[in-house]
């Protein structure tokens, strides 16, 4: 291919050069292309996702199903989200049109979900209508580290669908704050499978903010 | 019966590391197996469960 002249097309090209190849997920500072066999989850995901979109309500996916999309064998029930706290009209509006494909499992209606759920810092779930599972467990951004995971969330594109999801540094350290086995070997998935390009300093700063030991940093595989 | 807790931690603790090494292994085998290969061995193994 010949050299870039400085238009558009050749800038998004260069860009894409600067990707660099891991396994066959591309990875850059700020976004993760991933193209594979779908999972039933995937779908569940994108499809519950698309209705935040469309209400113009930012959001991270953390926690389990990002490390499963990524290719880690466990199972999940639920799929964990963040939401930046949004007006009630707003988040009504999200409401009316996600409750024609999905059911909320634990509220009973928009003013119940918002006032009652969400505003008491208490998560809401959403399933397929008539299965608890999978299902969203979706709360509004309250800690400062939530607000970074929202503010600095990261393109997952799979299968050319388009998923925020948390920066996996922050991932990686709170999981091993939140320390079950699981959470360990969640951590160290994403470790390994990523580890050429996350940001080592940026994961050791959010374990000294967590007060994360030595040795935890080290089960995980991150030299020290 | 008597239960040796002490013994038991130890098989705990062994297991978790055995556990994570297998992680680390099964990572490495993520990152050389083609998508289409491991993904569809996934795709059985996660929706075998709904």
């Amino acid at each position: 291919m010949g050299p870039c002249t400085g238009n558009e097309v050749c800038t998004s090209l260069n860009r894409l050069f600067l990707l660099i190849l891991i396994m066959e997920i591309m990875y850059s500072n700020r976004k993760i292309i991933l193209n594979r066999e779908w999972f039933e989850i995937d779908k569940f995901t994108i499809r519950f996702l698309k209705y935040l979109t469309e209400a113009k309500i930012r959001f991270a996916v953390i926690s389990g199903y990002v490390a499963i999309s990524l290719g880690r064998s466990r199972h999940t029930e639920d799929v964990d989200i963040f939401v930046e706290k949004v007006p009630f009209q707003q988040f009504k509006y999200f409401w009316d049109a996600a409750t024609l494909e999905f059911e909320c499992i634990n509220a009973a209606n928009a003013d119940d979900a918002y006032h009652g759920y969400l505003l008491n810092n208490t998560a809401i779930r959403f399933s397929d209508k008539g299965r608890y599972i999978p299902n969203v467990e979706f709360k509004f951004a309250k800690t400062d580290l939530d607000f970074y995971s929202l503010e600095n969330a990261i393109d997952l594109i799979l299968n050319d669908n388009l998923i925020k999801i948390s920066p996996v540094e922050l991932q990686i350290a709170f999981k091993a704050f939140l320390g079950s086995e699981k959470d360990f070997e969640d951590a160290a998935y994403m470790y390994e499978i990523l580890k050429e390009k996350l940001d080592l300093e940026l994961i050791r700063s959010f374990m000294i903010k967590l007060k994360i030991s030595k040795s935890a940093i080290k089960r995980i595989g991150i030299p020290i | 019966m008597k239960i040796d807790l002490k013994e038991l931690k130890k098989d705990q603790k062994a297991n978790a590391k055995a556990r994570l090494e297998f992680v680390r292994m099964y990572a490495k085998w993520i990152r050389k197996t083609p998508n289409k290969v491991w993904s569809k061995t996934l795709a059985k193994f996660h929706d075998g469960q709904i």
